[in-house]
Formats: C-alpha cells, sequence, structure tokens
C-alpha cells in the first residue's frame, strides 16, 4: 500500500440531494441551493444539526459571480445562515473543481475537524447571462495574445487540440457522436436533465452547427441553473445510516509518476463497472480514457464506438447524463451520479450490481488540475 | 488597449510554432487562405495586419516559396 493509500475507504458518501437543471433561473440561487441542501441532508437520515461540516465551491466558471450573494452564488456564509447552521465545526470555500472540494472533505473528515460534511454544488445561468468572450473585451495581459485572434474561451483552445488529435490519431469527427449519444441517450433515465426527453438522432448531431470546428454545437455543454449536494462521513458513521455507502477508496491526481487512482483504491481498470468522466465538451471524454489508461493512447476514438459507453455496454459512461446530458455542472453531477451508482439508488440507469465507479473530474488537458477518484460499494 | 474586433466566421485559428524555436507556439489567424484549405503542418509566413490605429497584430499566412 502506497502513502495515499492511506485515503482508502477511510470517508464515504452517503447522501445526495439535487435539483432540476433550467436553461435559465426562475429563482435566485439560494431557492434551488436550500432544495438541494436538505434533500441530500433528509437522503443521509440525518437532521440539520448533525451537520457540522461544509465545503463549497462557490464560483462559477468565470470566477466570482457579478450578483449579489445568495442570487448568482452561494458562499459558506449564506449557506450557514440560510440553514440556521451557525456552529459548523468546519466551513470553508474552495476555488476550484468539486473534486477539490471533496479532497478537503475527505481530509477534514480523516483528520477528526468534523463526523458530517456537506458539500453543495449551484450553478447560476440567468436569464441575461453572456458567458463567452467576443467583441467588447478587451485584451489584457496573457489574452493579447488570445482574443484578438477570436480564441475567447475554452472552447477555441480545446478545438485546435481536438484538430490535433483527429490529424495525428486518424480519427474523424463524427465518431465524436458515440460520446454525446451515451450522454443523450441516458439522460433520457434521468428526470432532472436538461436533455430528458428530448432524444438525439444521429442526423440531427452531425447536421448540428460547428461552434469551433471540429467541435458542433452538440460537443459543447449547456449552461443551466441546478444545485446538487452530498453528506460525506467517516466510513465508521456511514455503515449506521440508512443506505448503502458509496465508499470513497481513491482519490489521486493524473500527473506522471505519481500513484494511479487504481493503485491508491487496489482497484484493478477491469474491475470498473461504470465511469463519470467530465465531459464539459466531449473529446474531454476520449482524452481522460487515455490518460486512465482505459484504452492506449489514440484509441479512445474507435474504442468508444459500437454501444462500449452506453448503458448495457462493456463500461457504461455518465450514465446521468454527464454535463452533455444533464447540463454544465463542472463535475459536480459526476461525483453525484457516481455515489448514486454505487448505492444501487439509479433506478432505470442503474449499472446491475455496480461495485466500482471511476471519476474523472476536471479538464483533462495539458494545464489543468483534474483528479480521479473511485467509489466502491464494499468496505474492503 | 483597444476593445476586441468582432471577427466574422468563419475564420482560421492556429497555433503557430516558429522556425526559428521550436517549441515556440503562437497563436493567430491565417490570412489570404480559405479557412478550409488550412491544414496541419503547412508552411506560413508572418505577415503584420494594421487593425486600427497603433493597432497591430502578427498574423501567419501561407509561405510564398
Amino acid at each position: 500500500m502506497g502513502e495515499f493509500s492511506a485515503v482508502r475507504n477511510k470517508t464515504a458518501i452517503v447522501g445526495a440531494g439535487y435539483t432540476p437543471a433550467l436553461r435559465h433561473a426562475q429563482t435566485s440561487l439560494a431557492a434551488v441551493a436550500m432544495d438541494a441542501a436538505l434533500n441530500a441532508i433528509a437522503d443521509a437520515g440525518l437532521e440539520r444539526g448533525d451537520i457540522d461540516g461544509y465545503v463549497g465551491t462557490p464560483n462559477g466558471p468565470g470566477g466570482a459571480s457579478p450578483y449579489p450573494d445568495g442570487v448568482g452564488q452561494i458562499s459558506a456564509p449564506y449557506l450557514a445562515a440560510a440553514l440556521g447552521m451557525r456552529d459548523l465545526r468546519f466551513s470553508v470555500d474552495v476555488i476550484g473543481l468539486p473534486s477539490s472540494a471533496l479532497e478537503i472533505a475527505i481530509h477534514a473528515l480523516c483528520g477528526g475537524l468534523c463526523n458530517y460534511v456537506l458539500m453543495l454544488r449551484a450553478m447560476y445561468n440567468p436569464a441575461d447571462a453572456q458567458r463567452t468572450g467576443g467583441p467588447g473585451l478587451r485584451p489584457a495581459g496573457p489574452t493579447q495574445f488570445t482574443l484578438p485572434y477570436g480564441v475567447t474561451g475554452g472552447g477555441p483552445q480545446f478545438a485546435m487540440g481536438v484538430q490535433r488529435y483527429l490529424h495525428d490519431y486518424g480519427a474523424k469527427r463524427e465518431e465524436l457522436f458515440a460520446v454525446v449519444d451515451a450522454a443523450r441517450t441516458h439522460a433520457l433515465l434521468n428526470p432532472f436533465a436538461y436533455w430528458h426527453g428530448k432524444p438525439l438522432a444521429e442526423e440531427d448531431y452531425l447536421n448540428a452547427r460547428l461552434i469551433y470546428e471540429p467541435l458542433c454545437l452538440l460537443d459543447c455543454d449547456l449552461p443551466v441553473t441546478m444545485a446538487g449536494a452530498l453528506i460525506v462521513t467517516t466510513a465508521e458513521r456511514a455503515r449506521d445510516l440508512q443506505h448503502k455507502p458509496a465508499y470513497i477508496s481513491g482519490f489521486a491526481g493524473t500527473a506522471p509518476g505519481r500513484e494511479t487512482v487504481f493503485e491508491v483504491s487496489g482497484v484493478d481498470r477491469g474491475d470498473v463497472d461504470v465511469a463519470q468522466i467530465y465531459d464539459g465538451f466531449s473529446p474531454f471524454v476520449w482524452y481522460w480514457l487515455e490518460q486512465l489508461g482505459i484504452c492506449e493512447t489514440g484509441e479512445a476514438h474507435t474504442w468508444c464506438q459500437n454501444g462500449r459507453i452506453k448503458l448495457g455496454g462493456e463500461l457504461p459512461i455518465n450514465t446521468a447524463g454527464g454535463n452533455l446530458g444533464e447540463g454544465h455542472f463542472q463535475g459536480f453531477g459526476h461525483l453525484r451520479e457516481g455515489a448514486v451508482q454505487i448505492m444501487g439508488r439509479g433506478g432505470d440507469r442503474q449499472v446491475p450490481d455496480a461495485k466500482h465507479c471511476l471519476l474523472g473530474i476536471g479538464q483533462p488537458t495539458s494545464s489543468r488540475s483534474r483528479h480521479a477518484i473511485m467509489l466502491s460499494a464494499a468496505d474492503e | 488597449v483597444p476593445i476586441v474586433r468582432g471577427l466574422e466566421p468563419p475564420y482560421a485559428v492556429a497555433q503557430i510554432e516558429l522556425e526559428e524555436q521550436a517549441g515556440l507556439r503562437l497563436i493567430a489567424n491565417i490570412l489570404d487562405c480559405d479557412p478550409n484549405d488550412v491544414r496541419i503542418g503547412m508552411p506560413v509566413e508572418v505577415t503584420f495586419e494594421d487593425v486600427e490605429e497603433n493597432f497591430t497584430l502578427p498574423q501567419f499566412r501561407p509561405a510564398s516559396s
């Protein structure tokens, strides 16, 4: 057992709450955030007073919200006041990925700082949202090298990388449909997904407007308003709660030479039953699968074909729809669905007897931070 | 500092590796070329685009030779 295996199965996700993905906010974000938080607490079979830890990720993709606390984002103090939880023993707002928040929750629990952590992510997409750049932006600092050339955000930068991938590995943009198809098919089984009830035919995908060639509109996730919450606790406490826990068996970065999530968790790649892979843009799933060693470099574009990543296939991916099917949730939906699958509570989209769920959270491109996580059913 | 102009799509954005320094890449548009004809690996040369007064951008176009 390596140095970081110390976290193996020490903590577990024991409750999940979420709200439907709405294209635009109908209310302040506080309303949906409170719903998700209270749902998660109730789902774990706990009372508000049991919660003594909080880890939030208040910021949206563009940084701090211009709207007031409670309207456009939910800070830890706001949440604590709104829920009447003023006596939290551990409370922190994380600027970063939902997986970074989970990492802090794990360590707070392992360090004995608190017993039950509420994790919350609430995304706000107001009716007047302007999410991409364009005319009117002023280049400053590093953006003087990108903005004047029409590179206004992540999309154009990632698109160049995808173009290179297609070139180097003989892949075709049409092969990305397998990723989008899995997300959209699974979203049909998730009533909270934005694309629930809206099936996507291959022809419609292929005819969709190109946004950043080779990426089309449907390769990009959709900004939404939604909230999700999780309850995380120690393995000892998890055993006494009402649902089967989703133990956090592995947590790792992806840097070469470091312990992999498979080494930390002791779970082999072949034993993974289901995966939740961050898909802010569809090709991220290819990159993640290759970086995790699920398939060889340059092979993900063919590996994903023929239903392999759909429910019923060899490795179902993004069983709640992921970002592409559920909505732009920056990986929190992946965490939540991973827990739901391991808890055996996926309903129509449950992978039978799912024992190990692999998660890849974050952008799998060179300079971005990201985490690989394993959730497991048995506390072995 | 000038406000970013609105580019009319379609336009080609590329990372250009400099012959003078391998591994150093610039982002720029490929001018004087149909975006559909831009290919990975095609040789290009620098050109300077005067966007407005006191605002000139280094750009690239297909190499002349």
